[in-house]
């Protein structure tokens, strides 16, 4: 091997940083490509994933609201006289619980589309910006509830000015902020399901997951 | 054609062009992390339109834990709680067709590095209850559906919360009755009212079993049909909890029409709440 290739070889491990290298996770985390990181556009959900990075527990309050289609008594859609399906506003309140350390300081969850599409997405159970969005360094489940930090200007995500679409996963970071209420300070990002390649060298994960419920749906269910 | 022989060695030039790339990635991932070389651009969503350049690393892809509920509703308790004694609940034939137990259970979930989280599944009808009780007083039934969970690689094993039970929501009132004997001589026994038990939620029983295996009490779960650990499941899988079954309540027939069960009966007492069973599935 060429001094020149040696080189290469040594840079290449270096921004690597690890000996790792090889580990998927590891690789996915640097290049992307091997897992996916949202659902789209192969898979019809909005993924929220929370991060806590405050060395504390925290609880984040994800609360979504679609717009559910309304059923006949035979559970047949029912339209208006344009022929629009007709749909009710429906929210959808779920806490998830983070560790302080390791691994488990991140956690999610997934919202189908189908049939009801996505509308909402923030953090509180109102979904307005007085609303306590994460309570931070409870006593986890089935302890205290913890400091309550206010959503503030991140809420709410609409998908009607394009905040979000369907397929995207949405990131909510919880991070130590000084001079900040509560010493904690929430973030939002967006990681766009359209921007996401289609294959990957691992397993297709939200793709498993739709065809696999797709599959338990029973014959009698509308 | 004289054939053209193919470079052995690279020009000097190429190789002062890769020590200049390499370089630059060393020094940037040793400034910046390993995250800024992520070509998955992850943008920073601020409706105040500040801190345009932030970003996040990557993650190291995911694991999903799903919790599928495919369990059913007897028809003698639907016919209970539609009738007048149970309230008259009103269910069309597409809410019939749906009705699912409202079930609840807790998984652990263990990472490589020894990190844990909890994560408490709940899923099923919650207007699965009779109309005789206020089910807004009920929190158990106004609590959100919680039924996917997505965690980061590498999770080490994905198990039921030890100590914890998995239960289902009985949405009729129990009564408990006690086999008393005549005191006088020639007089009938007699079933007596001890207990009343509201709608809540019951622990699942796994059925007793005796050192050769065979059943000796008849519960809710074969020993058989418990959720079982997944270990090491690959990054990427979804580890899948399906419930099958049936939520069902006993009936003491000739004594009451209301749900009823003869305490001193540790097969009838034991099975209230019905029978199921659990698949773990990885893919």
């Amino acid at each position: 091997m060429t001094s020149t290739a040696k080189l290469v070889a040594l840079a290449g491990l270096s921004v690597c940083g690890c000996t790792g290298v090889l580990n998927p996770a590891l690789q996915n985390s640097l290049f992307g490509g091997v897992f996916p990181l949202s659902p789209g556009p192969v898979a019809a959900f909005v993924f929220v994933r929370c991060v806590n990075e405050t060395n504390q527990t925290a609880e984040f309050i994800v609360t979504i609201e679609r717009d559910v289609l309304v059923l006949d008594d035979d559970g047949n859609f029912q339209f208006d006289e344009d022929g629009i399906p007709i749909t009710r506003p429906e929210r959808e309140t779920v806490r998830l619980l983070t560790a302080a350390t390791g691994l488990a300081r991140e956690t999610g969850t997934l919202f189908p589309c189908r049939p009801s599409p996505v509308t909402i997405v923030g953090l509180g159970e109102s979904l307005s910006s007085d609303d306590v969005a994460v309570f931070v360094g409870g006593g986890g489940a089935g302890g205290a509830q913890g400091s309550g930090i206010r959503a503030g200007a991140l809420n709410p995500l609409l998908v009607s000015v394009g905040n979000f679409n369907c397929g995207d996963t949405i990131i909510y970071q919880a991070f130590q902020a000084i001079g900040t209420p509560g010493g904690v300070g929430l973030q939002a990002f967006l990681l766009p399901g359209s921007e996401q390649p289609s294959r990957f060298l691992g397993p297709s994960t939200f793709e498993n997951l739709e065809l696999f419920l797709e599959s338990q749906v029973r014959e009698d269910e509308p | 054609m004289e054939a053209r022989t193919i470079p052995t060695e690279k020009p000097a030039g190429w190789s002062f062009r890769r020590f200049i790339s390499a370089a630059f990635l060393l020094v940037a991932s040793s400034v910046l992390g390993c995250g800024a070389l992520n070509p998955a651009f992850v943008s920073l969503f601020d409706p105040t339109g500040q801190g345009a350049f932030s970003t996040i690393d990557n993650a190291r892809g995911h694991v999903v834990v799903t919790f599928v509920n495919n369990a059913s509703v007897d028809e003698r308790l639907l016919t209970f709680l539609e009738s007048a004694d149970g309230g008259g609940l009103v269910l069309t034939d597409a809410q019939r067709r749906a009705l699912r137990p409202r079930l609840r259970m807790r998984v652990r979930v263990t990472f490589t590095d020894t990190s844990f989280q909890v994560v408490e599944f709940i899923d099923g009808s919650s207007n699965l209850v009779s109309p005789t009780f206020d089910a807004q007083a009920l929190p158990d039934l106004n609590q959100n559906d919680l039924n996917t969970v997505v965690v980061q690689c590498d999770v080490a094993a994905v198990t039921v919360e030890p100590g914890s039970a998995i239960d289902v929501f009985v949405p009729v009132q129990l009564k408990g009755y006690e086999l008393v004997e005549a005191t006088t001589p020639g007089g009938i026994n007699t079933f007596e009212l001890r207990a009343t038990i509201p709608p809540q939620f019951r622990v699942l029983l796994t059925d007793e079993v005796d050192d050769d295996g065979n059943v000796t009490a008849r519960r809710n779960i074969g020993v058989r049909d418990v959720p079982s650990a997944t270990l090491s499941p690959l990054c990427g899988s979804v580890v899948a909890v399906v419930v099958d079954g049936v939520l069902s309540v006993p009936f003491l027939d000739g004594i009451d029409d209301d749900p009823s069960f003869d305490q001193d009966d540790p097969n009838t007492s034991g099975g209230v709440g019905g029978r199921y069973e659990f698949v773990v599935t990885v893919r």
